[in-house]
């Protein structure tokens, strides 16, 4: 199986995510594994967060053994990372008097 | 023949490629927003028609079985569905669901949005760009005599009481240019050469740190403040287009629907992905010149409805938990599918501030 495009995560089941979960996500490692994080599955229960590249098969089972029993949903990273840049509108000041 | 949580899984692949088709469909994006504010009018059918998706019970059924579930796709008119029947990214089953076609007055009756609590509001990105005086939240600045623009995301207040100095807050890479601009650095809203219409300088920034050799290091917040010359140019506990607007802090949560006003998309609907995400790398160059930073307990948003939550300009925007218009997270980067936003009380205990 290959990792979704896009999650969609459903409303969190309860507010906070369980403590053992936080770190469990924070020390995720393996080679495949890009970013780490929290989400929630569609159903509402709070999960790992990892993404990998497009074409990795999912589960990876060096994750799974990691996430502690709980569900981990895998997205796929995408092609460029996002942009931080402002926008650079067509007009420009002219110089002050 | 599919159950729900398989439809659900095929969905979320079929919205991708759905995207991407809109993203590259020959419809110019201002006559695709005018069609989507006129569903009657006649127009060439495009993937650019498409109004919803989800997840819903074989046609009419009265009792669905558990394997009855199929993608909804929810086009404008009768046109437009005959037209979506030839179309193969449109048609064809997707990991053995199958996909059925709506036109749009059918689901008005029946669809059920994901956060209730409000209709999405319509974005007017030229209201976000013009002057307003007093200034609320959620405006174009751009530095005087500059060459570029970015977004007010919100007022804060350092210390508790009310006495305390206000200031603006946005980004790093808006209110210091990544790093470059000097303390004191004037900005104006709107973008500007006029004195006249300075109304803060440049207070603080958090320094983005690049890696060097032997240095990876790790970001949490892309953010700045500026001081206001003028408070009485502003106003406090205003977000433009945003009528709910609670200055509050609030932590974000996955599948949280959430709002911003920015300067160029308006005000745009979407839901958090992942929070506490760690190893986002973040694009401070071009795509041609790469300039890579790597965030840490970054925050991912997805539009609403498959549009993009932010565009560039929108950098500093303050991002609402839409039900209750606290401030959860600060918007600096993204891209045709995601934004990428840091925590918003991470900022402020930076700063030592408050949303006001």
């Amino acid at each position: 199986m290959k990792p979704v495009r896009i999650h969609t995560p459903g409303v969190p089941s309860c507010p906070d995510p369980p403590d053992r979960l936080v770190g469990l996500a924070d020390a995720v490692r393996d080679p495949l594994v890009v970013q780490s994080g929290l989400t929630t599955t569609a159903d509402g229960r709070w999960a790992v967060f990892v993404t990998v590249p497009a074409g990795a098969s999912v589960p990876i089972p060096n994750v799974e053994s990691q996430a502690g029993g709980y569900p981990v949903v895998y997205e796929a990273e995408p092609d460029e990372p996002p942009v931080a840049g402002p926008a650079r509108p067509g007009r420009r000041p002219k110089p002050t008097p | 023949m599919a159950a729900f949580g398989e439809a659900l899984a095929a969905l979320e692949d079929f919205r991708a490629d759905l995207v991407d088709r809109q993203m590259n469909d020959s419809v110019p994006v201002a006559q695709a927003m005018a069609f989507r504010a006129s569903a009657g009018m006649a127009t060439e059918s495009s993937f650019q028609n498409v109004h919803a998706t989800g997840v819903g019970v074989r046609g009419n059924t009265n009792k669905p079985g558990p394997d009855d579930f199929v993608i909804k796709v929810y086009m404008f008119n009768k046109t437009d569905v005959a037209w979506a029947g030839g179309q193969s990214l449109l048609n064809t089953a997707l990991q053995g669901v199958d996909v059925e076609f709506l036109p749009v007055q059918v689901a008005f009756g029946k669809a059920k949005p994901t956060h209730p609590a409000k209709p999405a509001a319509a974005a007017n990105p030229a209201q976000h760009q013009a002057r307003r005086r007093p200034v609320p939240g959620g405006v174009e600045i751009g530095p005087i005599g500059g060459t570029f623009v970015g977004t007010l995301g919100c007022f804060v207040r350092r210390a508790s009481g009310d006495q305390g100095p206000l200031f603006a807050l946005s980004n790093n890479h808006v209110l210091s240019d990544v790093n470059q601009f000097p303390l004191g650095t004037q900005f104006t809203q709107p973008f500007s050469p006029k004195p006249a219409d300075v109304i803060c300088a440049l207070s603080d920034f958090e320094p983005i740190r690049f890696p060097a050799p032997g240095s990876q290091p790790r970001n949490v917040i892309d953010a700045a403040i500026a001081g206001l010359t003028d408070p009485s140019q502003v106003v406090l506990g205003k977000m433009l287009g945003i009528a709910n607007y609670t200055p509050q802090l609030l932590a974000p949560r996955p599948g949280m629907g959430v709002t911003k006003a920015g300067r160029t998309t308006g005000v745009t609907d979407g839901t958090i992905r992942a929070i506490r995400v760690r190893g986002v790398r973040v694009n401070y160059g071009t795509v041609q010149n790469p300039i890579i930073a790597t965030f840490d307990n970054a925050i991912t948003i997805t539009g609403a409805g498959g549009t993009p939550f932010s565009k560039p300009g929108d950098s500093g925007s303050a991002i609402l938990d839409r039900e209750s218009g606290r401030p959860v997270a600060l918007l600096f980067a993204g891209d045709a599918a995601t934004t990428t936003a840091c925590d918003f009380a991470a900022a402020c205990a930076r700063f030592n501030v408050r949303p006001v």
